[in-house]
């Protein structure tokens, strides 16, 4: 019947519409080679890594790992999982759909904070390369002419404290203006309506040098605040309770790939292009130009890659936990922490 | 001795709102035989529709009987085959779809549904405007087709509520006569609700008069006109008495 | 017949053109660096070359939001008759669907990560939340605005609650429920994007923050237009479909098959 017929016709496009989508996208996964899980081989154990931001150099020791096949050869399937804006590798990891995330310090007395606590399992680098830079052109020349200056966050909050700490050390006031940041630490320097942001030396100062900007750069550490691991690789106390074997197969496919980024950097540096897909890197000559900076910087000559000091887990925790910077699940500021929890280098070979 | 079609005894409305109450209908006694077609005039307002609603089961009286075909228990609704003042087409469905309404309703197969609608319209000479839609007909159209799906429904026994009250009078006239052929092929027994005293005298065996609310019946009267009517026939003294009297009739009424 | 129609949108073709050539202007001039805004040509010229990854990530979108309508759509339908039906449902569901749409994502995030994963699940479910509201509203009150006349006629016809339904009051709500679903056509990709925030290994949303971190602006412009170009589509199929569903809608005087 004519009202029918249109009844079916109405239900019948959108019908079509979803099907042709659903085959196209199945399609398309047969194509790229990348349908979901791989049945593989009965062995493997699947392992989730949550990232802490979009792929960079600072992870280039797992892609390394993954691309020589060196987490296969200890029986893990490692996933990756990818960056996401509003649910942090922490909270990942703590909940348990992650095995292994990547943190920060501060994340990690913060997590512990909350009672959501996670264990670093390894340093990723040894000395810590956060910076605060201004434009040259600016004016501003030492941290001390940041006071009453405008600072571009991205909202944590202990952020006031250390960067507040950072200009009292080089003889300034430590009052400054703390804006939340959405937009690009360098776009919003470059604007002009902020004058200093953080960075890492390894990847922002060096993409502002390629790009012709000059800066004042003040490494966090030369002004007072107390050296630390950044980033971290984090789990989770139950995994640690639960799946050690696991966690010690993982380490040692890690540091084996940190290990060799440390001394082939325009190879890794390959490897963690080829890894992502086209268009992660719309700059590939960053990446080489950043590995390059951080591939000896993982580690002090000499030392092995990944294992952690007590020195690094007191001095800045704590020195956060004064400034009042770290609350706990109430919302009240913490005063003290057994920061030994914190840590472990029991999966370290 | 088979019951009337309708039987309608000492039926009153009374409508409550809160504290107000509206008394609609005053103890009103009326009947329809098998195969009479009855007309109900009154003035504006009076409670004719309300006294229809009752009739096909969608309201309930206050007081009174209600008895179709000599049930005055069971289930109104369905017994009658209504017509609404306005045709009320469904504008989704197209001429013989609406037409198929009520067998639709009472779920009848589609095939014999429309088979019979197709008929139908075939009959009255609406088989061209099949596949309209409402949106394209005129008024006269439309209640043309409201027509014939109300006869559709049930042909035994129509109600209808001033259905040509929206249209010009040569529109009407055609009209009127249309459904004197539909009646007529049908037998069915009729219940007409008009304010047009012509009409009323042109198309019925007889007429009740109502006052004005809360509503009872004035005058019964018996249309002595010759079958079938020709609307010549108006002009005969009989017919032309007969009018000046309801008129008047219905002229105090409407003062009140 | 068809250059009338093309003529219609003659108005929006040239407003669309001059926006355009402005733009275009505007940062050749200088006024603005191109790192920030890029022009229209560039945008364009990004997305042909880098088509091959940039479909991959549409499709991504797009099945998340298709799957994401259609389940808006037969949720939003059935909550618009389960509200027709029980009066008082209405006015206990009524204030808590207002309140779902207040929701902002940041809060949401976590918790559709923890219950859903990063498969298709929070995506579909963002897209279903924002799209159901209004599909679900116009349709309650197109079921509720079929004239009490019409339903009297039924009722004289011996007809039960659900033919009523059937018959009359949701054929009669369709004009309000498309006018629902044309709106909700409108924000379907843009939820699922902001699903995509939640966390996703493919999608535009993603790859706009990927852009984005990279300092790609003008692949992130890219994006946005190939969502733009999505969303106009989807209407268009919405548009298209109420045609064919409502012809009588449209004054359409025969029926065409």
């Amino acid at each position: 019947m004519n009202t029918r017929f249109r009844l079916l016709a109405s239900i019948g496009i959108p019908l079509l519409l979803i099907v042709l989508v659903v085959g196209a996208f199945i399609w398309q996964q047969r194509a790229a080679g990348t349908a979901a899980s791989p049945h593989g081989t009965q062995k493997m154990t699947t392992m989730k890594l949550a990232l802490d931001w979009t792929p960079n150099t600072n992870h280039t020791g797992i892609y390394v790992a993954l691309k020589k096949g060196w987490y296969r050869d200890e029986g893990i399937n490692l996933q990756l999982l990818p960056y996401s804006a509003n649910v942090s590798a922490d909270v990942l990891v703590s909940s348990g759909k992650a095995d292994v995330g990547i943190s920060s310090t501060e994340g990690i007395v913060a997590d512990a904070a909350v009672n959501q606590p996670v264990v670093s399992i390894a340093a990723i680098i040894q000395h810590n390369t956060s910076a605060l830079i201004t434009l040259a052109d600016s004016g501003i020349t030492r941290p001390r002419d940041l006071s009453g200056k405008v600072y571009g966050g991205f909202g944590a909050p202990y952020e006031s404290a250390v960067v507040g700490e950072i200009i009292k050390q080089d003889g300034g006031t430590g009052q400054f203006k703390n804006v939340t940041l959405n937009v690009d630490a360098m776009q919003a320097l470059e604007s002009r309506r902020i004058d200093f942001v953080w960075v890492f030396e390894g990847w922002e100062v060096i993409q502002a040098q390629r790009a012709g900007v000059k800066l004042h750069i003040f490494p966090i550490t030369n002004y007072g605040v107390a050296d630390y691991y950044t980033p971290n690789i984090i789990t989770s106390p139950n995994e640690i309770k639960q799946k050690p074997d696991l966690l010690r197969r993982f380490m040692a496919a890690t540091a084996k790939g940190y290990e060799y980024t440390r001394t082939h950097a325009q190879d890794s540096a390959q490897m963690l292009l080829s890894a992502n897909p086209q268009g992660t890197f719309p700059d590939p000559g960053l990446v080489v130009a950043s590995q390059e900076f951080l591939s000896p910087r993982y580690a002090d000559r000499g030392r092995k890659w990944g294992w952690q000091d007590a020195a690094a887990w007191h001095g800045y925790p704590q020195f956060i936990i004064n400034s009042n910077g770290i609350d706990d699940a109430a919302g009240h500021p913490i005063h003290s922490m057994d920061f030994n929890r914190l840590y472990t280098n029991q999966f370290l070979a | 001795m088979e019951p009337p079609k309708l039987l309608v005894q000492g039926v009153s409305k009374i409508f409550r709102n809160g504290r107000q109450t509206l008394d609609t209908l005053a103890s009103i006694d009326l009947v329809v035989n098998n195969g009479e077609f009855v007309t109900v005039i009154g003035p504006s307002g009076c409670g004719k529709s309300t006294l229809f609603n009752i009739v096909a089961g969608v309201d309930q009286p206050s007081e009174g009987i209600v008895a179709i075909d000599g049930d005055a228990q069971g289930t109104r609704a369905g017994k009658a085959a209504y017509m609404p003042q306005q045709p009320l087409l469904l504008p989704w469905r197209s001429v013989v779809e609406n037409v198929m309404l009520g067998l639709d309703v009472r779920r009848v197969p589609r095939k014999k549904a429309e088979f019979q609608a197709h008929e139908l319209l075939k009959r009255f000479g609406l088989a061209d405007f099949a596949q309209h839609y409402p949106a394209t007909l005129s008024g006269g159209m439309r209640q043309r087709v409201a027509l014939l799906r109300t006869v559709l429904f049930n042909s035994s026994f129509l109600l209808l509520d001033e259905p040509f009250g929206a249209l010009d009078a040569l529109t009407r006239l055609s009209l009127q006569m249309w459904l004197l052929d539909v009646w007529q092929t049908f037998h069915s027994s009729v219940l007409f609700i008009t304010h047009d005293v012509r009409e009323a005298i042109l198309l019925s065996d007889r007429i009740y008069v109502l006052s004005s609310r809360p509503a009872r019946v004035l005058r019964v009267v018996e249309v002595e006109l010759p079958r079938p009517r020709r609307s010549e026939q108006l002009a005969l003294a009989q017919a032309v008495q007969l009018e000046q009297e309801l008129t008047a009739l219905l002229m105090k009424e409407q003062q009140v | 017949m068809k250059l009338r129609w093309l003529a219609g949108y003659g108005p929006a073709f040239v407003l669309g053109v001059t926006i355009l050539a402005f733009w275009e202007l505007y940062v050749r001039s200088g006024q603005i660096s191109a790192e920030v805004l890029p022009t229209p040509i560039a945008i364009v010229r990004a997305l042909i070359d880098h088509w091959d990854v940039i479909s991959v990530h549409t499709l991504q979108t797009l099945l998340e939001t298709v799957l994401g309508m259609a389940a808006a759509t037969v949720f939003g339908l059935l909550l618009a008759i389960t509200l027709e039906i029980s009066r008082w449902s209405r006015r206990a569901i009524y204030p808590v669907l207002v309140i779902s749409q207040t929701i902002p994502i940041i809060a949401l995030a976590p918790l559709l990560l923890l219950w859903f994963g990063i498969d298709l699940g929070p995506k579909v479910f963002v897209v279903a939340l924002y799209c159901f509201f209004p599909i679900a509203v116009a349709c309650a009150d197109g079921l509720a605005d079929a004239e009490p006349e019409l339903i009297n006629l039924l009722r004289s016809m011996r007809a039960s609650r659900w033919q009523i339904l059937w018959l009359v009051r949701l054929p009669g709500a369709m004009p309000s429920f498309f006018s629902g679903l044309r709106i909700a056509a409108t924000y379907g990709v843009t939820g699922a994007i902001f699903g995509e925030y939640v966390g996703a290994y493919q999608g535009l949303g993603i790859y706009m923050q990927l852009s984005f971190n990279s300092h790609a602006i003008v692949l992130v412009f890219a994006a946005i237009l190939v969502t733009a170009v999505l969303s106009l589509l989807l209407f268009g199929l919405v548009s298209l479909i109420e045609r064919i569903a409502l012809p009588w809608y449209h004054g359409s005087a025969i029926r065409r098959l």
